[in-house]
């Protein structure tokens, strides 16, 4: 198909269904849009998109025409410009401006489509109020000042999570983008699971912290500069593929080394890979799978796993009579700091309250699991101190003035900075499956198997099923392992399941759709066209990547668990392990 | 039910009928009623809208038996023929959207709606409750027709719930049309079939936007849609979906019972029958007017308005509510219809039609209106939801007077791309009230700038004097809050203006209209 774009033509390949917004850019011609994402249904809200095509009197959104043959579009026309710089203009009246100190500054759709434009912020004069920025809710903080109401956290909300809890209220002019029936975000059933931040074009959407909601960071600043505390800190699997997009590196470098020495020039005493508990989750939760497996009293005969918060605050809250199912096995965050405030206190002669363990999180929600209730091994001591996303700790980086892109490579602190390739999947969906399978099939049942890489459990299908030949269950069945990203997935497999209509042995949910690497407090997707995934892709493919090249690739081979089993937990499943690794779950209420 | 059983019904009622039609036209032997041509309206406050019978004798019915005797293709074609045009605003070919809406049923071979948006939202205009409170069955036998024309079993009457008469009397309607066979399974004896549902609009003027009407009967938010896709092929449950307007509807059983000259030998070119207006305004004889296409605005406002009244000049005509545009009196022997109202910056729109004199100013009037699309856009998209509020914050500088002239650049620059970024027919025709004063009457935005407000109703731009008239009957005095008036019985009296605060309540007070409103 041909189609002319500001006076030259091109050759658009696969162009049936293409929209003029995505034609454009693949030639290399960038329309700025705020409210477009390819799997959010059409919103065509903003209008930044607009652009002539000849034959049609108006200027229509790019995001919303399909090119056809012989079309002819301008895309910088002056027509184009000026309604383009007005319509930003528009969005900017009455926008709250506070550019200097937002934590978006760095990758905010609006600040950058506006400075292309050459905006003039002060052309309309402000109509709107300032409101109240909505804190009630304790992970996610909504500043409806910074909102231009173009509705992707209302779609993502309705269709990737099924929450439903966002709207739009009212009418005209004083309508606006926010919490179902104008309430507060901390009294409807939101399960902080950030989507709604993830596909915020501005700082409208933001994690928060519950406890020191204001300046947890400066806290953190605090305990680093004081001397008496040993300040320690883990990073997740997947922040190593993700930290780097804030220093303007290519979504989905691997930035390890690096990231490693800026925790350290930060002046964390330790740093720690988080990976090393993946490795334990696996061990604790291969052990329980396989001892439950034939053993199911309920209806239900599966285990779903319980790494990700966001899923758990759901299931907890919409089908508490699955609780039985729901893995004891702790996440990895909190398998990490139990171990730490214990095993390695010990280790190094600390006492446990004057190490403060923090976490590297891709996660809005990862601090709602820290703060759980009967989460901590020990009611006095916190596993968890502080998780700071890595959207934060790119601000830290900055702030202190380290140059990122040019450091060396550092290396994890012993004696929890081995781990291996399994550890690291658990930053993608499908990884903690793929994981767990190498370890049930090969240590737990002692078969050994020629290819450990599980290629139907990897992808963006949101439901993707394994069939284990290699394990069976007590009749005989191949295993049946289904692993599932976005809620409305996860609904649908339980749905599946409660009726009947499929068994799986195994499930395992992410709450955001392709797992941690599409993690509600990661840097922005900073491709011109939006979709579910984005940056998300090749963080997973690195991620892919690393495992291949590890010599190390089960869990149950990694020296540090072996060791750590040995010196001090003893078996996995065991008496120690049970309290310091495991946790039960409640039912959690729909409305405090 | 069948064709003898309707012409017994007809037969035995028509006397009735007659007598309530001559009894009408006696008492309306004004020029209001004769200069119009009243078809659409034609059982209009004449036969009981609760009685199937009565609509039955005036030929009622027999239009949809008619058409079910030729094909759907056949009766398209003479819907088409009929030259009608939709009168919901657009004025969109009635029968190709017929015909699109029957090749998209076949090639989708899917099921189909139709709808009759009876959302009326435009303020003053009332023509479409008018029918459906006195005339119900014309709109249930013209759908039924329609469901038969695109292929399409089950439609839905969207009424705005502020309208309860009209709602009771549709679905009293619906229910008689059933119990005669007339909707229901295999209706008048024959192999079709066809139901209707009344919902009703929370009353939320962009609900009138189809594609936001389709989106509130699904019973989501009513926010208007991208289109494409258009609701011909995908409406409502992803449906085709025919949406004609009540007006539109209520002429098709006379066109498919008497032919398409029913409708097209009468108007003007490209716009044939009759348009109902709602007369409003500085006019003496208000009210809803039925007059063929193409006539007048002279002769509406002259002919059948009977003028002006009080002794004031006519300044202006206001024509198809908030999208519309004023039309200035010099410019009164356009013939009105869609196209040549286009062509001057107005539209037919809905057919409101609002008389305004000389004491209108025409800031005013559009800030009037443009403080209804800013509280009635939906909010979705950024230039209508913003750019209208912004729009009013312009026309409020030019009427307090603290405008430059550069805010008229401004005002004209921020119309032109609200009209052309906009999602929906609201955003895109929302500034026409501005484009059109500001096109027609422009000397008296730049008065404003100087300083004055010529018709003397912005308040900030006028003060108040007392004139010679005066007889010093004190009676102002106590009247104003703020004691700006002084002067004993019999004595001289005069009017502070540092003081007055220009709240008008003297003025009515005085006897002989000694106090008197003038712009500075
Ligand atoms: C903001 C807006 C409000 C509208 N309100 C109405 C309405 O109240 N009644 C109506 O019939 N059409 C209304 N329309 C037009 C409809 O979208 C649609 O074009 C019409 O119902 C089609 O019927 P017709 O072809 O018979 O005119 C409105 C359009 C817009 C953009
Ligand atoms: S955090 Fe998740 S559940 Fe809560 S509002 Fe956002 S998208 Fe919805
Ligand atoms: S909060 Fe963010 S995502 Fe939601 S409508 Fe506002 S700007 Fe868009
Ligand atoms: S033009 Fe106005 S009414 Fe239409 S979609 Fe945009 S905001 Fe809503
Ligand atoms: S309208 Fe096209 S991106 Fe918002």
């Amino acid at each position: 198909m041909k189609i002319n774009v500001n006076g030259n033509e091109y050759e658009i390949k696969g162009a049936s269904g293409k929209t003029v917004l995505e034609a454009c850019a693949d030639i290399g011609v960038n329309i700025p849009n705020l409210c477009y994402s390819k799997n959010l249904g059409l919103l065509s809200s903003c209008r930044a998109c607009v652009v002539e095509i000849e034959g049609r009197w108006n200027l229509v959104p790019a995001c919303g025409v399909n090119i056809a043959d012989g079309m002819i579009i301008k895309t910088n026309s002056p027509r184009v410009l000026d309604a383009r710089k007005t319509v930003l203009e528009l969005l900017l009246s009455d926008h709250e401006l506070d550019c200097l100190k937002c934590s978006r500054t760095s990758d905010c759709r609006l600040k950058k489509a506006s400075e292309d434009a050459q905006c003039d912020a002060k052309r309309f004069a402000r109509d709107k109020e300032f409101v109240t920025v909505d804190q009630k809710n304790d992970y996610i903080r909504r500043n409806p000042n910074k909102c231009i109401m173009c509705g992707r956290c209302v779609k993502v909300c309705a269709i990737h999570q099924q929450v439903d809890v966002l709207a739009v209220n009212g009418r005209g002019f004083e309508s606006t983008v926010g919490v179902a029936w104008d309430k507060e975000l901390g009294s409807v059933p939101c399960i902080t699971c950030g989507q709604c931040v993830a596909n915020c074009p501005t700082a409208a959407l933001e994690e928060a912290q519950a406890t020191n909601r204001h300046d947890h960071l400066q806290l953190l600043k605090e305990k680093i500069a004081d001397d008496k505390t040993h300040v320690i800190i883990a990073t997740a699997p997947s922040t190593r593929v993700a930290i780097g997009e804030g220093f303007g590196m290519k979504s989905g470098t691997n930035v390890q080394g690096k990231m490693v020495t800026a925790l350290k020039k930060l002046g964390f005493d330790r740093i720690f890979d988080l990976n090393l508990a993946a490795d334990f989750t696996i061990m604790e939760e291969g052990v329980e799978f396989i001892s439950k497996l034939d053993n199911w009293e309920g209806e239900v005969k599966t285990l779903f796993t319980s790494c990700c918060p966001g899923w758990i605050n759901y299931v907890t809250m919409m089908h508490p009579d699955l609780i039985p199912n729901i893995s004891t096995t702790k996440s990895p965050q909190q398998i990490f700091g139990a171990l730490a405030k214990t095993y390695y206190a010990d280790k190094i002669d600390i006492e446990p309250k004057n190490i403060f363990m923090v976490m590297l999180m891709p996660c809005v929600t990862k601090s709602s699991e820290a703060n759980r209730k009967g989460i901590d091994a020990n009611s006095r001591i916190k596993d968890v101190d502080m998780v700071v996303t890595v959207r934060e700790m790119i601000r830290l980086i900055k702030e202190s003035g380290i140059d990122f892109k040019n450091l060396d490579d550092g290396k994890y602190d012993d004696p929890m900075g081995l781990s291996s390739g399994a550890g690291l999947i658990f930053g993608t969906t499908g990884g903690v499956t793929e994981a767990a399978l190498r370890t049930v099939c090969e240590h737990i049942m002692g078969k050994k198997m020629e290819n450990i890489e599980f290629h139907d459990l990897r992808g963006e299908k949101g439901i993707k099923v394994a069939n284990v030949r290699d394990l069976k269950d007590k009749n005989g069945n191949n295993i049946r392992a289904a692993v599932v990203s976005g809620i409305t997935n996860a609904e649908r497999v339980i749905q599946d399941i409660k009726s009947g209509y499929e068994h799986y042995h195994y499930v395992e949910v992410m709450a955001c759709p392709g797992g941690c690497v599409n993690g509600g407090a990661m840097p922005a997707h900073d491709a011109i066209i939006q979709d579910n995934f984005g940056n998300a892709r090749n963080r997973s493919k690195t991620i892919y990547n690393m495992d291949q090249y590890n010599n190390l690739r089960r869990s149950h081979e990694n020296p540090v668990v072996k060791q750590i089993y040995d010196e001090f937990l003893g078996k996995p499943n065991g008496k120690k392990a049970h309290e310091l690794l495991h946790t039960t779950h409640t039912p959690r209420k729909k409305y405090n | 039910m069948t064709k003898k059983k309707l012409e017994e019904i007809k037969d035995k009622y028509s006397s009735i009928v007659d007598d309530k039609w001559t009894q009408w036209s006696q008492k309306n032997d004004t020029p209001f009623f004769n200069n119009q041509v009243r078809k659409v309206l034609r059982n209009v406050d004449i036969i009981d809208p609760l009685s199937i019978h009565e609509y039955i004798a005036t030929d009622g019915y027999f239009g949809l038996e008619k058409s079910l005797k030729i094909t759907p293709e056949k009766v398209i074609e003479i819907v088409q023929k009929s030259g009608m045009r939709g009168r919901g605003g657009a004025g969109f070919p009635t029968g190709k959207k017929w015909q699109f809406v029957r090749e998209s049923v076949q090639n989708s071979g899917t099921e189909a709606y139709v709808v009759c948006n009876a959302d009326e939202g435009d303020p003053g205009a009332f023509m479409d409750r008018a029918i459906l409170e006195n005339d119900p069955h014309s709109v249930i036998e013209a759908m039924t027709i329609a469901g038969y024309a695109v292929g399409a079993t089950k439609g839905y009457v969207y009424v705005r719930a502020e309208y309860p008469i009209a709602v009771k009397n549709i679905r009293h309607a619906i229910t008689a049309a059933r119990k005669y066979g007339l909707l229901g399974e295999n209706i008048l004896g024959k192999d079709f079939s066809f139901d209707l549902e009344v919902r009703l609009g929370a009353g939320a003027f962009v609900c009138g936007e189809e594609t936001a009407l389709i989106a509130s009967i699904e019973g989501k938010r009513g926010e208007p849609t991208p289109r494409p896709p258009f609701p011909s092929t995908k409406g409502l449950y992803g449906k085709p979906t025919l949406i004609n307007n009540v007006e539109t509807f209520s002429a098709i059983p006379m066109i498919m019972f008497k032919g398409p000259t029913y409708w097209n030998k009468i108007g003007s070119k490209n716009n044939a029958g009759t348009k109902v207006f709602a007369l409003a305004g500085n006019i003496a004889n208000a009210g809803l007017v039925e007059v063929p296409m193409g006539i007048t605005i002279n002769e509406i406002i002259n002919d059948i308005g009977g003028g002006v009244p009080n002794g004031k000049k006519v300044k202006a005509v206001q024509t198809g509510g908030p999208s519309g545009g004023c039309i200035p009196a010099n410019m009164f022997d356009l013939k009105i219809d869609f196209d040549s109202l286009q062509r001057v910056g107005s539209i037919l729109g809905s057919g409101g039609l609002v008389v305004m004199d000389e004491t209108n100013c025409m800031v005013d009037v559009a800030k009037f209106f443009i403080q209804f699309s800013v509280d009635e856009s939906c909010g979705k998209c950024t230039p209508c939801r913003i750019g209208n509020k912004k729009l009013l914050g312009i026309l409020d500088k030019i009427s307090l007077g603290n405008a430059k002239m550069k805010d008229l650049v401004e005002l004209e620059n921020l119309s032109k791309i609200i009209i052309n970024t906009s999602l929906c027919g609201l955003g895109m025709s929302s500034p026409n009230p501005v484009l059109s004063t500001l096109k027609h009457f422009r000397k008296e935005y730049v008065e404003h700038i100087k300083g004055h407000c010529p018709a003397a109703a912005c308040k900030k731009l006028v003060t108040y004097e007392i004139n010679e008239k005066c007889i010093n009957c004190n009676r102002c005095v106590p009247v104003c809050p703020v004691n700006a008036i002084k002067g004993e019985l019999k004595e001289d009296h005069f009017l502070d203006k540092e003081i007055c605060v220009k709240c008008g309540k003297c003025a009515p007070i005085c006897p002989v209209n000694a106090i008197i409103k003038v712009s500075k």
